[in-house]
């Protein structure tokens, strides 16, 4: 390439591994799902290779206009590129200490929730061998869809703080792969106890329906997926309390698992009930006669704004 | 409510932003009887018409609503065509009255065929009512489920140290509700009530005066009040509740609900 330049004088040239180095290096940047064809390396390195050999300009300042340059094209912003630089590469949850930072995660699903917003895709709860935190998926990010249980490298996703506590989000820019194995998910860091009476159990708890698309999941709203329309929902039992010591409210969500060991019924006993009353809701309210007004302790990691119930024991 | 809360708008990425009902939930108070018959000053801390009721508790803090343990001891329906429940729930220190009617479907259901005495557990917002020149509060149960005498002994304890917290910060305290309950309340404002509500939630748990962190103040304290407040402890009396206007409780409670 640098044989068709305009002779140069000064005699520092890049070369083409260099050029290509670079032109890949921007493409990288730009997220993959833009409203037009992203140009080919060939051509970003033919850009590059025009500015540095031909018109003198430094490599760092080809590359600055360059993205530039195709940022103007796509009419994207500066937020919207990523900028591998400040990725801090491969962590561990546990060692999230910084709001908005780009990191790469190999992490299990360990829990979808159903998401309270449409510009919302999945959120739930991830973990690796050091914890779990929050994450968030955004609708407009069209990332591949998590299952619960399975593991996941998730690349260029960024971390957020609320409140002194951490969660990942996944946008356009970030990648998801499955990988083959398990992850045995630690205990969280941020596990709490606490002692407090329940003193709510707020509607959706219960025996619920849940999508049977299981990618999705969702709690259905009078047989409905928000997402998937008419279903024929899955029966699962879930209890969203509220604790309350007198001085803060505590959220909680049990779910299945802790549901069936604190309200002594299982998810068949559960089922059998709502038959012979043909209703759902006779099991919320034999779980609020059941529960409510007792004082408990409860342990779990605190994610937003519920504590996830892992163990519960009611205080006599 | 979310308005007033600072969580509600500092995080684009909670997802539970939308959610105005679990945003910004009113703590439930612990006061007993003795102290919340007489947080007969219940205002709204802005001019929203949604903003939440608030009773003065008169020992400096406010609630939008209670959680409770005592026992029911008697239900009445006191509504004129439809029915409204009244139950009386007593803890150590006095008798609370609390009304279901129409808009709490549960806790009616519950009442009408809970068989006293009872220990019952009660999540509720307090309002206040007028009867023949005086004020007197009432409680509509957001939730009622039976418990046992563990949870209620619990809720006694709890009580006990929620309360003398809030009266051993009273003196010193520059908070805005002392403030308020100094001028609201005036002269009627005698805080060894509760001093003496508190003893007499111990010596119901069978805990001695000296669990106190000031033992040996307080057991002066309490004896020599003793006498003096024998009249205004006794609310658990006939009296007063006789002198109700039951159309009238009916009425005020039912129009209660209404603000919220
Ligand atoms: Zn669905």
């Amino acid at each position: 390439m640098s044989s068709n330049a305009t002779p140069a004088e000064s005699t520092v040239t890049v070369s083409d591994a260099d050029l290509s180095e670079a032109a890949n290096g921007i493409l990288e940047q730009f997220p993959d799902d833009l409203d037009g064809d992203l140009p080919s390396a060939e051509e970003v390195a033919s850009r590059l290779d025009q500015m540095t050999n031909q018109y003198k300009v430094p490599l760092d300042e080809a590359r600055r206009a360059a993205v530039s340059h195709y940022r103007d094209v796509f009419g994207l912003e500066y937020d919207d590129l990523e900028f591998p630089g400040q990725s801090a590469g491969d962590i561990t949850l546990a060692s999230v200490d910084q709001d908005e930072q780009w990191v790469d995660v190999t992490v299990k699903v360990v829990e979808l929730w159903e998401p309270t917003h449409d510009s919302i895709d999945q959120v739930g709860l991830i973990g690796d061998e050091s914890g779990r935190l929050k994450f968030t998926k955004w609708a407009k990010a069209e990332l591949l869809t998590l299952e619960e249980g399975r593991v996941y490298k998730l690349s260029n996703v960024i971390t957020s703080e609320y409140k002194g506590r951490y969660s990942i989000n996944l946008n356009s820019r970030s990648n998801i792969e499955a990988v083959d194995g398990d992850i045995d998910v630690g205990a969280d860091v941020e596990d709490v106890q606490l002692s407090a009476p329940m003193v709510a159990i707020q509607s959706g708890s219960g025996l619920i329906k849940r999508c049977p698309d299981e990618d999705c999941t969702r709690v259905l709203q009078n047989g409905r997926c928000s997402e998937h329309g008419d279903v024929e929902g899955e029966f699962d039992l879930r209890i969203k309390a509220v604790f309350d010591d007198g001085e803060t409210v505590q959220y909680a969500i049990f779910d299945r698992e802790a549901t069936e060991a604190i309200g002594g019924i299982t998810l068949e006993e559960a089922k059998e009930m709502a038959m012979d009353a043909l209703d759902t809701s006779v099991v919320e309210d034999a779980l609020i006669d059941a529960l409510v007004g007792r004082y408990y302790s409860v342990e779990g990691p605190i994610v937003g704004r519920y504590l996830l119930v892992n163990e519960a024991e009611q205080l006599g | 409510m979310s308005e007033s809360n600072p969580e509600s708008t500092s995080s684009s990425t909670d997802t539970e932003n939308n959610d105005s009902d679990r945003q910004g939930r009113q703590v439930a108070k612990r006061a007993f009887a003795a102290e919340i018959n007489d947080a007969t000053h219940v205002f709204k801390q802005s001019d929203e018409e949604r903003a939440p009721n608030f009773a003065l508790l008169p020992s400096g803090e406010v609630a939008n609503r209670y959680f409770l343990v005592g026992t029911v001891t008697e239900v009445n329906d006191v509504g004129n065509e439809d029915e409204y429940l009244q139950a009386r729930v007593v803890d150590p220190t006095g008798t609370m009255f609390v009304y279901a009617g129409e808009y709490q479907p549960q806790a009616a259901a519950f009442l009408s065929s809970l068989e006293p005495p009872a220990y019952v557990a009660v999540t509720a917002k307090p309002s206040t009512f007028e009867s023949e020149g005086e004020t007197y509060v009432s409680l509509r149960p957001e939730s009622i489920t039976r418990v046992d005498d563990e949870t209620r002994d619990r809720w006694v304890a709890e009580t006990i140290e929620r309360t003398e917290a809030r009266l051993d910060a009273f003196p010193g305290s520059d908070s805005e509700f002392v403030a308020m309950s100094r001028k609201q309340y005036g002269d009627s404002l005698d805080l060894d009530t509760y001093r003496e509500a508190v003893a007499d939630a111990r010596e119901d748990l069978g805990l001695g005066v000296d669990h106190r962190s000031d033992g040996s103040e307080s057991e002066n304290t309490v004896e020599n009040q003793h006498e003096g407040d024998d009249a205004t402890l006794d609310e658990d009396g006939a009296p007063e509740e006789e002198a109700f206007d039951e159309s009238e409780v009916a009425a005020a409670v039912a129009n209660a609900e209404l603000e919220d």
